[in-house]
């Protein structure tokens, strides 16, 4: 793919975006695969430099004001971000993951550092450790940066073992198969 | 590329994406891209109860390829000037 406009780059990079100075502010350094070069992202740190010129893909533009942080537009898949940030990751299965994201690229697939499960059964959950996660961006729904502030569940949930958890899943999962059953024996009387 | 240009000038409005799992998230419209991958702020889920895991969810990015609707307000769809560029994109100029 050839160097695009500085329009499209800002376009095709809403995951990038996603990233935004937020998250970047409490960050202290992007690496680049390419050039093997850590740029620290402190804030007020004067940086204007732009990698664009060859097919490299990252440009840091600062904001102008002291209190305004850098945007980083990232082009092309390369850049691995060292974010601090837990996030939350849906797929198309439905699963929930939570973990640290190390590195995307512009398919959503997205490298989590400590990745964990959440599994929820009705009002039981349960984090299920996982390691190191490398996502397809084909089954990513949706990713969403969770916000420390806020409880992550409701009160009233309460934290069980795996094992619970698997029991409880299982039993779920044989309740809706039954239902499943018992509807389609009943398909004669044509409740419709 | 006209819905990307269209998206884009809904930038900063208030929408609900309802995606193809059901889920239904309301926020600002923060950002779009060419694959209409969407970004939202502000985000809150529909339907709280469902889903609790997206409690604490403030802004999420989402996948352009499972969204199945976005809901827009009334005042940012200009009928016409839609018709008119649609048609325009239709006769391939």
């Amino acid at each position: 793919m050839s160097w695009a406009g500085p329009e499209d780059v800002y376009l095709s990079t809403s995951l990038a975006s996603y990233l935004d100075s937020r998250v970047l502010q409490k960050n202290c350094f992007l690496v680049l695969k390419f050039c093997c070069l850590s740029i620290p992202l402190n804030p007020g740190f004067n940086v204007d430099f732009e990698l664009s010129t060859s097919e490299k893909m990252l440009e840091f533009r600062n904001g102008g004001s002291t209190n305004h942080f850098f945007t980083v537009e990232v082009w092309w898949s390369n850049a691995i971000i060292h974010a601090a940030e837990k996030l939350l990751v849906l797929l198309r299965d439905g699963r929930k993951l939570l973990g640290i994201l190390r590195s995307f690229d512009q398919f959503a697939n997205a490298v989590l550092e400590g990745a964990c499960e959440r599994v929820i059964v009705g009002d039981l959950y349960c984090d299920i450790p996982l390691g190191l996660y490398v996502i397809r961006g084909e089954n990513v729904v949706l990713i969403g940066e969770l916000d420390s502030e806020r409880e992550e569940l409701p009160p009233h949930m309460t934290r069980v073992s795996a094992a619970e958890i698997k029991r409880a899943q299982k039993a779920e999962r044989e309740a809706s198969d039954l239902k499943g059953t018992m509807r389609k024996r009943m398909e004669f009387l044509d409740m419709d | 590329m006209l819905f990307f240009s269209y998206f884009k000038e809904l930038v900063g409005r208030e929408v609900t994406v309802e995606l193809k799992n059901d889920l239904a998230i309301r926020g600002t419209l923060h950002s779009v891209d060419q694959y209409l991958n969407i970004k939202l702020e502000n985000t809150r889920v529909v339907d709280q109860d469902k889903y609790p895991h997206m409690m604490s969810v403030r802004n999420c990015f989402i996948r352009g390829s499972v969204v199945r609707y976005v809901q827009l307000p009334p005042e940012g769809v200009d009928v016409e000037l839609l018709h008119d560029a649609t048609r325009r994109e239709a006769r391939g100029g």
